[in-house]
């Protein structure tokens, strides 16, 4: 038997050169595309938790999807080794990591870029001040970069008190937790500081986190939150996509951008701070529909959240059985409507969760990619697969570069400028509407016990939201950052298990005239977005509507 | 940096000792007996010849057991047991590997296209040209070559080969070969061949692999002749090449392994004779050597096992599929109705979603899977218009929304471990103190821990070697290799209620509390002093071992803990964010603690910690949260909780019932109370399963668009009503939930949404009250809310002024088979719900009232003028039946 297994591997060996798919050209093409079936993916960490939303969603159409989050590098590599259907990647094949010289090809298997998310690389952190958490840390991108090179070691530094307008951390070192495998988010990262902040980070980018001294390296965004939010981990801060630190209701720092205030990875932040994304729209460039996020680092707009970025798929375009072998005609079938169904009915649902839509120029261009399918194989059913049958927030009739969700985007609160603030806990624009609440603290309400109703500020809440003076505002004290004792307006105090320091400061915005206007635009945006959906569809649909109105009403 | 696996493999080698020498128990049948399930017994023989004539050498009763045969999903895992075979030898970890293939004398199991009288090794599903193709180099006579039973032509040196060998074959094929081609589901043959070099289906493991584990197994037999396995059940969505669908007939066909019955040629040596005739190279219930050496005896292998000796053996088992439930289009722009949260109610939800999909009248409800308290942070800052949770907030959301109850579900702890007789266990009964131990990382899971923390030094290493656990479950391995999985429970990292319910179940025991307080238990165990004291409930179980090795991580024994040393205990607790990836971890027994070093190229870069992989199959253990369905779709095993003393009780209808009947209104809350304390305390609860709880769809009543809030009161009056009849159909209630019936007890909650939906519908602000919504009837029996007196009463408006003027919800569903029809405020279409309830995967209904219904659809469908949707409907309908 020992004979058996050696010839194998000398005859896998040899097969994989004499052979390849040509092996399998007696195969006739299969009858038209007109089944589904299992498809597998892997890839982005980063994106899983929006991948996995969709994942769910077509079982329903009969679509069988496995997705594997090993990473952006695992997923291009999987894809390049044909062991994966498609690949979800932040980066394109890069030929060779520019840090550690790893292979990056696709090994000559056709493919195409083709956006399904974007969203915010962001920073969940521990901070833990007698006992409570600090939830409304904010840091520019220099000390993170000066952080993630262990320039910046100790909370109390200055740097970081200068960040958060003079308020003071105690001292406490800093674990900073990097990902261990290639990842699209180290990459974004390191974008960042090495366009940004050169002589801080002077690698360049990669995504394989040079790691060095105090940081810590866990695998995936699962483990590096899982660690950041461990009880032993105080001190330490990571880099996960919003969504990571959204399910677990954990605090994430604000960041720095051009204009000077400090802001969070919203889904109307992203989407603001994307239309500055230079995309490749050279459709014979092998690159065509990358980003370049250069502009999007220095957007002066003060909703801009600079690490924003967007997210790819990675479609197998060879045509079947060769050259490409693995892709029958009901796999091609499968990666269509799976991808159909995320660019267009798959962006409204991620919004909330911590991702941000995509605008209708990247959807209408990634029907064009789609399209790449249908030229490897014309028995493709692409039929009324567009963008008129999404229902997509992002969208503003007749206008297909502009972004909705950027448009009524609420402006930061003046407490979230640089000099000013910082705002308390919950107080600043949120993922969730356009308007100011408590809702990252919402949840001290069902558990602290002596939260009395904490009442956040919804949209029909009006001004009621404003934060008043009593109970929030007190002067710096200790010079620590104040950990949110309180909600925005009508939420008291606490003492629940994320509540702040009681008797430490937290400064109230002067100005909330910004978001005030955001009440009536989220009480509006939907409406809007309604409206537009209607004149958006077809005729018939309306009909149909109606009647079903008439008969049920 | 494989230290952690070979320490496995050598754990596992040394186990293998007492494991095989003890006495077996019998093995009850994993699950309970099946309406649809199959047994069958088959007398089986291997021959010699003994000076020229024929003699059995080995005469074997095999009786087969599979659970459930009809109306199979894709995915489906069915319960396969056996007993009368012969003991496997050789085995390796993985039963679904292509190395299973070597073990010695497997049970295989095989899913083929073609019914049982019509099943061929042509039709078989496997995963690799390996195991369908032989060649032989050294002789021309190989064991297969020999096979008594071969018919002539497979006599010759060469058997199966394509007619014309394709050029990548050159020179690939020894000498003497046999083939067996794979034909796939469109007739299209793939004759594979060495490395596969004629071609391989595209599902196969070398073409790319499949991402999901093989279903073809090899399965182990135990020393007393039994076995079991979980049979992956797949449909052409999972492999379109195999292509089982209702309509194509599919088998499972059971393959004992004994060996090829030799004839002997004159040509044929000696020695291809003695290697025809081969016993085996391992002792019954040995391990194989990892890797594997390749020192088995082909004759008595899985390789063959498509052989005539083999093949002639096979038990053969029709198998029935149901019409997939998802049938939803992937063009439909209707309107989206979007409920986020719980994922107790995956399982419904993917069975009611497809009923308002396929009715375009209706809208495209889709259930956003997240925790609970992540939904309920989004409705009540308006990301999110609703919530599916467990434990609405007690102060409300801010705005007037109604908890309407939707089902009646809850967690449980599933696992996944094999006996001390390599038989899977099935009687697992836990403790609050013993999930307390899991939870609070006081296990020291590896001996660095136990060796360097002083403060767990005297704790038993795993669970397995706690007395406790082994006082109430006898017949697990004392001190299993698979020590970190035994030491933790697989939990959830993100926020959850699932993670309250059991902590408050915990934090309810007095005896559980007193240990997480410091009180040692009888045996001297003590809490993790991280977690001591610690307040529960909690909805995010926290990670709080601090403890490093530091001796360990100093030595060169793992590089990644080396250069990034990080506590070590919750590495092995490595908590997973959703309960549907602990659901298959359980399935497939893939351990998830993270303590093993992975290199590429053996540099620091991108070096990582990985989880330990799949276990062993006769040596698995693994325990988890998961969820009452999702346990019931995958089949995993639940343990019986602790109620009283010496009550213990596994999730069941019987268990959810009696649970239902303490269920307290929380007038204040507007919910239902779940009275955990009550579990423990009271011996009227003692045979209510702890694991309950609620399911609420938190819709607000008012500041809701008019179009999401009509269609979100038709979700409502669907749930309480028709969505709670049970069955596997479109629009029906899986099985994990027990229906809000009066027959349940629960047409309270069934008549509190029913209610809410017309406050929903209005967008009034008002929620209906619980006022006068007396305790469920089994207590009081005294005044009522809606859903009592045969579920006909109104919902008590009660003073509040709710607008709750709708009709009265059939909270029960007509048990016969006529057509249910959809209470509604208005005259409605009874038609779409019955057509689309056709679709589904029970079909029950006879053809005529089918058609009738066909002519209502058509009629109100051209009235409406959308006459397209109804055409497609019909036409759809044509096609499937």
């Amino acid at each position: 038997m020992n004979l058996r297994r050696t010839r194998i591997a000398v005859l896998l060996a040899a097969a994989v050169a004499v052979a390849g798919p040509a092996v399998l050209g007696a195969a006739g093409p299969a009858s038209a595309a007109d089944s589904h079936t299992l498809i597998q993916g892997s890839g982005s960490s980063w994106a899983a938790n929006a991948v996995n939303q969709w994942v769910a969603d077509v079982q329903q159409q009969g679509i069988q999807v496995v997705y594997n989050p090993g990473g952006d590098a695992a997923g291009r590599q999987d894809f390049a080794n044909k062991t994966s259907d498609f690949a979800v990647t932040s980066l394109g094949y890069q030929g060779r990591d520019p840090l550690t010289g790893v292979s990056d090809t696709s090994q000559g298997r056709d493919y195409a870029y083709l956006p399904i998310a974007a969203g915010g690389t962001a920073f969940p952190y521990q901070i833990k001040v007698q006992g409570q958490q600090v939830r409304n840390l904010r840091l520019s991108g220099e000390t993170l970069a000066k952080i993630f090179t262990n320039r910046i070691t100790n909370w109390d530094d200055p740097a970081i008190t200068k960040d958060n307008n003079g308020h003071a951390l105690p001292s406490l070192p800093i674990i900073p937790v990097v990902q261990s495998e290639g990842s699209g988010a180290t990459w974004q990262l390191t974008k960042y500081f090495a366009t940004d902040y050169p002589s801080i980070w002077t690698q360049g980018p990669t995504e394989y986190f040079p790691r060095s001294g105090n940081q810590i390296a866990q695998n995936g965004s699962d483990g590096a939150m899982n660690y950041v939010s461990s009880s032993e981990a105080n001190g330490a801060i990571g880099y996960v996509e919003y969504s990571y630190a959204l399910s677990q209701n954990y605090p994430v720092a604000k960041l720095e951008n051009k204009a000077g205030y400090f802001t969070l990875p919203t889904q109307y932040n992203v989407a603001v701070s994307l239309e500055k994304a230079q995309i490749n729209m050279d459709k014979s460039s092998p690159d065509y529909l990358l980003q370049t996020l250069t502009n999007v680092y220095v957007d002066p707009d003060p909703r801009t959240y600079p690490l924003s970025s967007y997210v790819y798929e990675i479609e197998p375009t060879g045509k079947y059985p060769s050259p490409e072998s693995k892709i029958t005609p009901a796999k091609r079938q499968t990666i269509a409507d799976f991808t159909y169904y995320a660019i267009c009915q798959g962006q409204h649902e991620i919004g909330p969760i911590g991702y941000s839509p995509l605008p209708v120029n990247l959807v209408e261009a990634g029907f064009g990619q789609l399209q790449k399918l249908k030229q490897a194989d014309p028995s493709l059913d692409l039929t009324e697969r567009n963008v008129t049958t999404c229902n997509n927030p992002t969208f503003v009739a007749g206008h297909p570069s502009e972004n909705y969700l950027a448009k009524i985007a609420p402006l930061p609160p003046a407490c979230d400028k640089t000099g000013a603030g910082p705002c308390a806990d919950g107080v600043t624009a949120t993922n969730t509407e356009t308007s100011n609440n408590p809702g990252g603290a919402s949840k001290g309400t069902s558990k602290g016990g002596s939260s009395p109703a904490g009442s956040p500020a919804t949209s029909g809440g009006g001004a009621a939201s404003a934060p008043s003076g009593g109970g929030s505002a007190v002067t710096t004290g200790a010079g620590v950052v104040t950990t949110g004792g309180t909600g925005a307006g009508t939420a008291a105090a606490t003492g629940g298990e994320v509540s702040g320091v009681a008797d430490q400061p937290t400064t109230v915005p002067a100005d909330l005239a910004g978001y005030r206007s955001g009440h009536l635009t989220s009480i509006l945006g939907p409406l809007a977005a309604l409206v537009l959906l209607l004149v958006l569809v077809v005729p018939a649909v309306m009909g149909v509507r109606m009647t079903r109105r008439r008969e049920l009403e | 940096m494989n230290r952690a696996r070979r320490a496995v493999s050598a754990c596992a080698a040394a186990l293998l000792v007492s494991g095989a020498a003890s006495v077996a128990t019998t093995q009850p049948v994993a699950a309970a007996s099946h309406s649809s399930g199959f047994t069958k017994s088959e007398t089986i023989t291997r021959t010699e010849l003994v000076n020229g004539k024929k003699q059995v050498v080995d005469k074997r009763t095999v009786t087969l057991h599979v659970d459930d045969t009809t109306d199979l999903e894709g995915r489906q895992e069915i319960g396969v047991s056996w007993s009368g075979a012969h003991p496997t030898g050789g085995i390796v970890a993985d039963q679904n590997s292509i190395d299973a293939q070597q073990e010695e004398y497997p049970f295989v199991l095989l899913e083929c296209r073609g019914t049982p009288s019509r099943v061929t090794p042509q039709t078989c599903w496997t995963q690799d040209w390996s195991e369908r193709y032989q060649d032989s180099l050294q002789t021309p006579y190989p064991p297969y070559r020999l096979d008594a039973y071969n018919t002539k032509a497979e006599d010759a040196q060469v058997y199966g080969a394509p007619k014309k060998l394709p050029k990548a074959c050159a020179y690939l094929p020894a000498p003497t070969q046999h083939w067996v081609p794979f034909v796939a589901a469109n007739g299209h043959v793939y004759d594979g061949g060495p490395a596969g070099c004629a071609g391989q289906p595209p599902e196969s493991q070398s073409v790319g692999g499949s991402a999901l584990p093989s279903n073809e197994t090899f399965g182990v037999t135990g020393t007393n002749g039994k076995g079991t396995a979980s049979f992956d059940v797949w449909t052409s969505a999972e492999n379109a090449s195999l292509g089982c669908t209702q309509l194509v007939a599919c088998s499972l066909v059971a393959v004992p392994v004994m060996g090829i019955s030799c004839a002997a040629p004159k040509a044929a040596s000696a020695s291809d004779v003695a290697a025809c005739e081969a016993k085996g190279a391992f002792s019954p219930g040995q391990l194989a050597p990892n890797p594997p050496q390749g020192r088995d005896d082909l004759a008595v292998s899985g390789s063959l096992w498509w052989s005539a000796s083999n093949w002639r053996n096979r038990i053969t088992v029709p198998l029935s599929f149901a019409v997939p439930s998802n049938a939803c289009d992937v063009v439909n722009s209707s309107n989206d109705v979007d409920v986020y949260g719980s994922e107790l109610l995956i399982q419904a939800t993917d069975q009611w979603a497809p009923h308002f999909c396929l009715n375009h009248k209706l809208f495209k409800f889709t259930h956003v899977q997240t925790g609970e308290p992540e939904a309920v942070n989004l409705l009540t800052t308006g990301g999110a218009e609703a919530a599916f949770v467990s434990d609405p907030p007690a102060h409300g959301y801010g705005k007037p929304v109604a908890n309407a109850p939707v089902a009646l579900s809850g967690f449980a702890i599933g696992y996944a471990i094999d006996g001390a007789n390599g038989q899977p266990y099935t009687d697992l009964r836990l403790t609050p103190l013993l999930l307390a131990k899991l939870l609070t990382e006081s296990y020291p899971a590896d001996l660095p821990v136990q060796e360097e923390d002083p403060a767990l030094a005297n704790n038993p290493l795993n669970i397995t070697l706690d007395p406790e656990f082994q006082q109430l479950n006898p017949g697990i391995t004392h001190g299993v290799d698979a020590s970190e999985a035994a030491s933790a429970l697989l939990a959830l990292s993100s926020d959850s209620d699932v993670i309250t319910a059991l902590t408050t179940y915990i934090n309810d025991d007095p005896t559980a509390r007193a240990w997480l307080d410091g009180t040692p238990d009888q045996w001297g165990m003590v809490v993790n002093p991280a977690y001591k004291g610690i307040k529960l409930p909690v909805d995010k179980w926290p990670l709080l071992s601090d403890f490093e090795p530091t001796e360990y991580y100093q030595s060169d024994r793992n590089d990644c803990l080396k250069n990034s040393p990080v506590p070590f205990l919750p590495l092995v607790a490595a908590p997973l964010a959703r309960l549907e990836e602990i659901s298959e971890a359980l399935q497939f027994s893939v351990a998830q603690s993270t303590t093993t070093c992975s290199q590429i190229d053996g540099t620091t870069v991108g070096e990582k910690l990985v989880a330990a992989g799949r276990q062993t199959a006769g040596y698995r253990f693994m325990i988890g949260i998961t969820s009452i369905a999702d346990a019931d779709r995958y089949q995993l095993q639940t343990a019986a909780l602790q109620t009283s003393a010496d009550h213990f009780v596994a999730p069941s209808d019987d268990s959810l019932q009696a649970a239902a009947k303490l269920l307290t209104p929380d007038k204040a809350g507007g919910f239902w109370d779940v009275p955990y304390a009550t579990f423990e305390s009271s011996k009227s609860a003692a045979d209510a399963y702890p694991g309950t709880m609620v399911v609420y769809a938190s819709i607000p009543t008012k500041g809701l668009p008019a179009q999401d809030a009509h269609d979100y009161a038709t979700l409502l009056r669907y749930l309480a009503t028709t969505g709670q009849q049970p069955g596997r159909g479109v629009g029906q209630l899986p099985a994990g939930y027990l229906p809000l019936t009066k027959a349940n007890g629960l047409s309270d909650l069934a008549g509190y949404t029913y209610a809410a939906a017309a406050d929903v519908a209005a967008q009034n602000g008002k929620v209906p009250s619980l006022t006068g919504n007396a305790a469920p009837h089994a207590r009081t029996g005294g005044s009522h809310h809606a859903g009592h007196a045969g579920g006909h009463t109104s919902p008590s408006p009660a003073g509040d002024g709710s607008s709750a003027t709708a009709v009265p919800p059939a909270v029960v569903p007509p048990a016969s088979g006529s057509t249910t029809t959809e209470p509604q405020p208005a005259p409605v279409i009874a038609g779409p719900p019955a057509v689309l309830a056709s679709i589904g995967r029970a079909v029950r209904r006879s053809i005529g009232d089918g058609a009738a219904i066909v002519a209502i659809v058509i009629l109100l469908a051209v009235a409406g003028g959308s006459a397209a949707p109804a055409i497609y409907l019909l036409g759809r309908r044509r096609g499937r039946w």
